[in-house]
């Protein structure tokens, strides 16, 4: 086969266009993951921020806390509260900050994958040009 | 009935007894032949040669027998022989006399006994026979030489001229026309296979540099690309920590709870955090120099890649040279081969013209003769000899039988 740029030109333009379009896609769903993330820890936020009043009430309605009582249950009920805010808030954004991260590596990926295949074409390419010159010289020698 | 004669020498001829048409056994007429008579009759010369005379044969016997013995017994060389023919032959005509003084003492004007007229006549027709017999051998004998004669000169002239023609070496220059020839067609051949190499080899160079630069081309194109675009994709990918607080700091101050067990929670999340980034960051940094280290891969191929292309145009090239070389030398000993049939060929038929005009010189020098004189050399002549085989012996006796 004899070399023939725009058949490179082409396949150029499929890899290229799959790239884009599993790129694209990689990318939207991406959005989507931290959107839905965001709005989950902001959710899980605004729940602790909202059920911390409701703790405090409570421990008082029993009598464990008021202005001249300090019970260690309403300490370590109120300890345990925010300890555990920290450890879903972290722990929710972590997943979320891993999901994007897994994300990024897919667009990564399919980065390489495009620049393989181009170079992969360009080897190609040099393959071919090296062949019909072989061919030339064959048929410049008589054979 | 042959009478005459005696038992040595048989007469077997009739002596004269002659038996009348009328009267055969009754009246038979009888010549007497009282034997050779020597009055006024010369005795010839031939009795000394060793011929014998009959005493009891007649005149005409005699001479009849000295023809047969001549014939039998003589030889003389040609030359001699023709002289002696001469004489005979003027004699024969010139002197009739000769045999009528022969005859003499036998005639009716002899003063000895007398002789019957038929014997007479008898003598007279043998005469008359052998001169025209005399006659007509001298014309055919004239006829044969002059024939002879010019056949020698003209087989003379034919041969002459053969072996000029043949020392002259003229008959080659054909031959050597047609070998230039076909030197020049194998010198011209040469020429041509070689300017048909030199212009394969001019063409294999040609071919083999523009395949080279176009192969270079090609794969400087790649290694350009390759360094302008390299596949570094992963290159700066990181998974970034964020740092853990804990938001109820400030509420659990303002009710007087320590928060002391919160910040370890804190720390431990936060370390969760980093490992978890740290592992992603660790792929990421593999994933990446797993990048790099192909791109060096492909680099490294493109120049193998390169370095074979090269190779193999060098390969190519020196086999198609090596064809070439080759069929050249097919070639030429192709056309060395070809000349040497046609050099063989031209030999062989000048040998073979060489040959034939010498056979044709053989076959001239063989027509005037066998004696060698004519430069033909020993051997020559075709077997017959043209010349008469006449020994002096026979000369001799036949100049004695004319009586001379």
């Amino acid at each position: 086969m004899a070399y023939n740029p725009a058949a490179y030109e082409a396949r150029r333009r499929g890899y290229m266009e799959d790239y884009a379009a599993t790129g694209a896609m990689n990318a939207y769903t991406q959005f989507l993951s931290q959107q839905r993330g965001q709005r989950d820890l902001a959710n899980m936020y605004n729940q602790y921020n909202k059920a911390a009043p409701q703790v405090v009430a409570g421990y008082g309605r029993r009598g464990l806390n008021s202005a001249n009582v300090k019970s260690g249950a309403f300490n370590t009920g109120l300890q345990d509260f925010a300890t555990e805010r920290v450890a879903n808030t972290a722990q929710a954004q972590q997943s979320l900050d891993q999901q994007n991260a897994g994300y990024d590596l897919s667009n990564r990926q399919l980065g390489a994958r495009y620049q393989s295949g181009l170079a992969d074409l360009e080897a190609e390419k040099a393959q071919q040009i090296q062949q019909d010159a072989q061919d030339l010289m064959k048929v410049r020698a008589g054979y | 009935m042959a009478q005459g004669g005696t038992a040595d020498h048989p007469n077997t001829r009739s002596t004269g007894v002659k038996t009348s048409p009328i009267y055969p056994s009754k009246n038979p007429v009888v010549a007497t032949n009282s034997g050779p008579s020597t009055t006024g009759v010369t005795q010839p010369p031939m009795q000394q040669s060793g011929f014998n005379i009959n005493p009891n044969a007649s005149v005409g016997q005699t001479i009849r027998a000295s023809d047969v013995y001549g014939a039998n017994n003589y030889t003389t060389p040609w030359a001699d022989a023709k002289a002696a023919a001469k004489a005979i032959s003027d004699a024969a005509l010139g002197q009739p006399s000769a045999f009528q003084s022969g005859v003499s003492g036998v005639g009716s004007s002899g003063s000895g006994t007398a002789t019957p007229n038929w014997h007479m006549a008898t003598i007279a027709e043998d005469k008359r026979q052998f001169d025209l017999t005399t006659q007509m051998n001298q014309a055919k004998f004239d006829a044969e030489q002059a024939q002879t004669a010019q056949g020698r000169a003209d087989a003379q002239a034919k041969y002459k001229a053969l072996q000029d023609y043949y020392n002259s070496g003229n008959w080659k220059s054909g031959y050597d026309q047609l070998n230039n020839i076909a030197t020049d067609q194998y010198n011209t051949g040469v020429q041509g296979v070689q300017g048909t190499y030199d212009r394969a080899q001019a063409n294999l160079g040609a071919g083999y540099d523009m395949a080279q630069g176009i192969t270079d081309q090609g794969y400087s194109a790649l290694q350009n690309y390759l360094q302008q675009n390299p596949n570094n994709a992963y290159a700066g990918l990181q998974q970034q920590v964020q740092p853990v607080v804990n938001p109820m700091e400030q509420f659990l101050g303002a009710y007087g709870v320590s928060n002391q067990p919160v910040q370890a929670q804190v720390a431990a999340e936060q370390l969760a955090g980093q490992q978890g980034a740290g592992a992603f960051n660790s792929l990421a940094d593999i994933l990446n120099r797993t990048a790099q280290q192909s791109n060096n891969s492909r680099m490294a191929e493109m120049q193998m890649g390169q370095t074979m292309a090269n190779s193999g145009l060098g390969a190519q090239r020196a086999n198609y040279q090596a064809q070439n070389a080759q069929a050249q030398a097919q070639a030429l000993a192709q056309l060395q081969q070809q000349l040497s049939g046609q050099q063989f060929g031209i030999q062989q038929n000048q040998m073979q013209a060489g040959q034939d005009i010498y056979n044709q010189i053989l076959a001239a020098s063989g027509n005037y003769g066998s004696d060698g004189s004519n430069g033909a050399g020993a051997g020559a002549g075709n077997g017959a000899p043209v010349v008469p085989n006449i020994t002096p012996e026979m000369l001799q006796a036949l100049m004695a039988r004319r009586g001379m």
